[in-house]
């Protein structure tokens, strides 16, 4: 592109005060100044803030969203009862956000939340109302991730089953593998493995390539523990089409399937065919293991990090 | 006499009595499997003879053998299950021969 000659006019700027070219032309001088890229940066980040102080259609913007945040936060929290507690305060401070942020954004106002007003008025101490006006949205933040914790805890638990490890199953685990059925190519059916029978000789041993795992804790710690340890298998990274549970597919019209029904049931038995992966593996312990946190924390911090920290005149 | 429906009932009524436990709480059954090992034996007699077997009834009793005989290692008596599942599958040999015990008496010499 052609560049323009520079003329130098030979008059002075100096000493003159000049209106403010506006964020966006500043933002472009910046960027187009032969300063380093770190100063350039630093430079843009600072003439962000200068505007956002600026502008209170800005910060009515985020305090409009932040209010919003809140009152989606509090709808999320009221499905436990713990969470109500929080989530009624945090839904009327952020519809007291929405509403204080809409006046600013229309030129009325200052910021200043009916919560700051009120608890000023009380005590009159600046401090204690600036505490409640950013302690509400925070105790939102902290409430829902402890309740975004235990829902994705339970959400992992609803689909574990359990194993007691034996010998080969330890030695796998050790090598950095997943577990195997004793016999990965034998034809026993899934009955048949939990009836601990069928056709050919050598037992399960030699003839079935399902892993038992159990829906109940105890049962694998009381019933089948051998002493090489235990752990949790996460349903949700094992195939669905090799996973059986017996007991939902017999009719009981004959001795084996009738067998096989009352064991399955008892033993709550997940049989799962050939192979459990080893990122489906994880401590009975440790259940968070198996989900992203990412999710969790930031939802956390929308709801109660933008109106705690959220820049502000009075509050 | 007894019927063949009646035996095979409760062989397969004591049979569950016996294996259920065995398999969830580990409980050995000692009544539970007498009353197996008089109905297996009882099903022989009734069979002696027979060229066609009922083969729901006989694949029952050795259904029974063979869950005693896998679940030995893992019971608290492995020696008393094991016999019991060998005491089952001398029955169903029996049944296949077209014998019964009354024609193995013990202490009684035999050529063929």
């Amino acid at each position: 592109m052609p560049q323009e000659p520079v003329v130098i006019t030979g008059q002075s700027t100096l000493g003159k005060i000049t209106a403010d070219p506006g964020y966006i032309a500043n933002m472009r001088n910046i960027f187009t100044s032969d300063i380093a890229v770190g100063a350039k940066l630093s430079m843009g980040w600072g003439m962000t803030k200068y505007a956002f102080r600026g502008s209170d259609a800005a910060q009515g913007t985020v305090q409009v969203v932040g209010g919003g945040l809140e009152v989606v936060g509090a709808v999320g929290l009221t499905s436990t009862g713990v969470g109500t507690a929080v989530a009624v305060p945090l839904a009327f401070h952020g519809g007291d956000n929405i509403g204080t942020g809409l006046r600013r954004i229309f030129g009325s106002g200052n910021g200043t939340t009916l919560t700051y007003q009120g608890t000023y008025d009380l005590t009159g101490s600046r401090e204690i109302a600036q505490g409640v006006d950013q302690g509400i949205p925070f105790l939102g933040g902290v409430a829902s991730l402890g309740q975004g914790l235990r829902l994705a805890e339970n959400s992992v638990l609803s689909n574990t089953s359990y194993r007691a490890l034996n010998v080969a199953d330890a030695r796998a685990l050790e090598g950095g593998m997943g577990l195997s059925g004793k016999a990965p190519n034998g034809n026993w059916t899934a009955v048949e493995h939990v009836l601990n029978a069928g056709p050919g000789r050598g037992g399960a041993q030699m003839n079935s390539p399902w892993i038992s795992t159990t829906r109940d804790l105890s049962v694998a710690v009381e019933g089948y523990s051998g002493g090489n340890g235990l752990v949790a298998v996460n349903l949700s990274r094992v195939p669905a089409a090799n996973q059986v549970e017996v007991w939902q597919n017999v009719a009981r019209t004959n001795l084996s399937d009738s067998l096989a029904y009352h064991r399955a049931i008892w033993a709550q038995e997940v049989s799962v065919y050939q192979s459990i992966p080893a990122q489906a593996i994880y401590s009975p312990l440790a259940p968070l293991s198996q989900v992203p946190l990412s999710p969790i924390v930031a939802r956390s911090l929308l709801t109660g990090g933008v109106s705690t920290f959220r820049f502000g005149d009075g509050n | 006499m007894s019927s063949i429906e009646g035996v095979a009932a409760e062989l397969r009524s004591s049979s569950s009595e016996l294996i259920t436990a065995l398999q969830s709480t580990k409980e050995i059954k000692q009544h539970a499997f007498e009353r197996l090992d008089q109905a297996s034996r009882e099903l022989a007699r009734l069979l002696k003879g027979a060229d066609q077997l009922p083969r729901q009834i006989v694949n029952d009793l050795y259904l029974a053998a063979k869950i005693l005989e896998n679940e030995a290692p893992y019971s608290k008596d492995s020696a008393r299950v094991g016999q019991m599942a060998s005491a089952l599958f001398m029955t169903f040999d029996l049944i296949l021969l077209g014998e019964s015990h009354d024609d193995r008496r013990s202490g009684v010499p035999r050529a063929r």
